[in-house]
């Protein structure tokens, strides 16, 4: 299977654990993920923030890199909106994308970013590889892992391929890697870090509450889809505890990740000892026997 | 959390509701019936001077400057909740965008975090096309608060020591082309 893939900024710089373990389970299962040429930022939320058509020239340009009527696959829940954005957004604008086709054709650009599907690397798994096949590539089930999953907001919100509040992939596929997976009220609460920078009381309450219920639940581990939501979730646990007199202490690992643990992938290969708060001790519940 | 503003009738803008409508996020504004579910929903609504509930209502009532200048619309974290949930179909998420545009392309709070950071993340994408995280951190922090970097500090050396954070620039190849359409949309306007 081959598909168009962008990475996003983030899989080249905080989030190098993930694009590790994405690389590592997709030559497992025989995917081939080729980056579009010369792809450009999605904008994130700083772009629709200061001029709504600097967004959708950004996500544009790097749809009319796909050929037409083809899929591109994208890592971040972020990314993934963005890009996923522009076809509903030329549709319910069609004025808009009048102006902004025409200021990509003046640099002879053509191309119609309405006949790129964009899809989540996540709705990838499911839909098209198969939980069937991820079955069949386990070699050391998750049996003895509690897990937290967490789907943040872009994955599935406004648009997207799951229920925008209680979506339920991401539960199935770490069900069929043999985890305990915990219900989770939370699961697409906002992680914060859009103001973590501007705003960072405000984001370390959100944060904390996401901390908060995972631990209620008896969660060994927080298992995410978005670099964002990882970065805010691992990185800031120190702050919250700091802030809030807590001593959470909550592993947050990518989807990609757990299912290389499951596939007998070893953790170098997937970045595992990158996390700020260590995840090393989730290896001892992991079985040793293939 | 405020009140709704109280002022004189001559100092209200009846074009700036006009003009909202015309723009993403407005058009069902009318529409709104002010049940509050967005603020209920909203994560940050509780830090807010002005939720969303009364960000539309003193939008209708033509309330600019009291508009662009809040804080509001800088604490949105853009997690679409409201949205999703309206019973209206109003896309508040958008409205708040077109909100932070319009005040953007006014100069209007030009000093709170919120635009200074937007700002710094878009020139370096106008720049180089993609971002570096760690070097946007630090250039947005230097403008803002050039004391807060010794505080972020051990983080930063968390982050060095896990390899997540790349010293090398990250960039696109054809950036003059970029750089140019990027620069012929902000022209455009909003």
């Amino acid at each position: 299977m081959n598909f168009n893939y962008y990475p996003g900024c983030s899989l080249h710089g905080a989030a190098a654990d993930y694009r590790m373990s994405i690389n590592a389970i997709c030559r497992r299962l025989k995917m081939d993920l080729t980056e579009i040429e010369d792809w450009n930022c999605c904008g994130a939320t700083a772009a629709s923030s200061e001029n709504y058509k600097m967004a959708l020239v950004l996500a544009a340009l790097n749809l009319v890199k796909c050929e037409n009527e083809s899929e591109l696959v994208v890592a971040c829940n972020a990314c993934y909106q963005r890009l996923l954005n522009v076809n509903s957004k030329f549709k319910k604008y069609p004025a808009i994308k009048e102006e902004i086709t025409a200021v990509l054709a003046e640099f002879g650009i053509s191309g119609d970013p309405e006949k790129i599907k964009v899809r989540h690397l996540l709705e990838i798994f499911l839909e098209e590889v198969g939980l069937e096949k991820i079955k069949s590539n386990i070699v050391k089930p998750l049996s003895e892992l509690r897990l937290i999953p967490y789907y943040g907001c872009m994955l599935v919100r406004p648009e997207g391929f799951d229920d925008p509040e209680q979506p339920t992939a991401l539960d199935e596929l770490l069900t069929a890697l043999g985890a305990q997976v915990l219900p989770f009220y939370r699961k697409t609460r906002c992680c914060g870090n859009a103001v973590m920078s501007t705003n960072e009381k405000t984001a370390l309450k959100m944060i904390k509450e996401i901390l908060e219920e995972a631990h209620f639940r008896g969660g060994q581990a927080i298992v995410v889809t978005c670099p964002v939501c990882q970065l805010n979730l691992d990185a800031y646990q120190d702050k919250v505890n700091k802030e809030f007199g807590t001593s959470y202490n909550i592993p947050v690992l990518y989807f990609t990740q757990a299912m290389g643990l499951a596939f007998g992938i070893g953790p170098n290969k997937l970045g595992f000892d990158r996390g700020i708060v260590p995840r090393e001790d989730l290896l001892k519940l992991i079985p040793k026997i293939e | 959390m405020e009140g709704m503003p109280v002022i004189k009738e001559r100092n209200l803008h009846p074009q700036f509701y006009r003009r909202v409508k015309m723009l993403p996020g407005g058009e069902k504004i009318e529409a709104c019936i002010q049940c509050g579910t967005c603020s209920g929903s909203c994560p940050s609504s509780h830090t807010m001077d002005y939720t969303p509930r009364k960000l539309i209502a003193m939008i209708r009532a033509g309330m600019e400057e009291e508009v662009l200048k809040s804080k509001a619309i800088w604490m949105c974290a853009s997690c679409y909740s409201c949205k999703a949930r309206c019973p209206r179909g109003i896309a508040i998420t958008d409205l708040m965008y077109t909100l932070k545009n319009i005040a953007m392309a006014s100069g209007c709070g030009h000093k709170l975090a919120g635009p200074v950071f937007y700002g710094t993340f878009n020139r370096m994408v106008e720049k180089e096309g993609r971002i570096n995280e760690g070097k946007f951190i630090v250039t947005f922090t230097l403008k803002t608060d050039p004391f807060k970097i010794i505080g972020m500090a051990p983080l930063g050396m968390k982050m060095l020591a896990k390899r997540r954070l790349p010293l090398k620039a990250t960039a696109i190849k054809n950036k003059e082309e970029f750089r140019k359409i990027l620069a012929r949309i902000r022209e455009a306007g909003i």
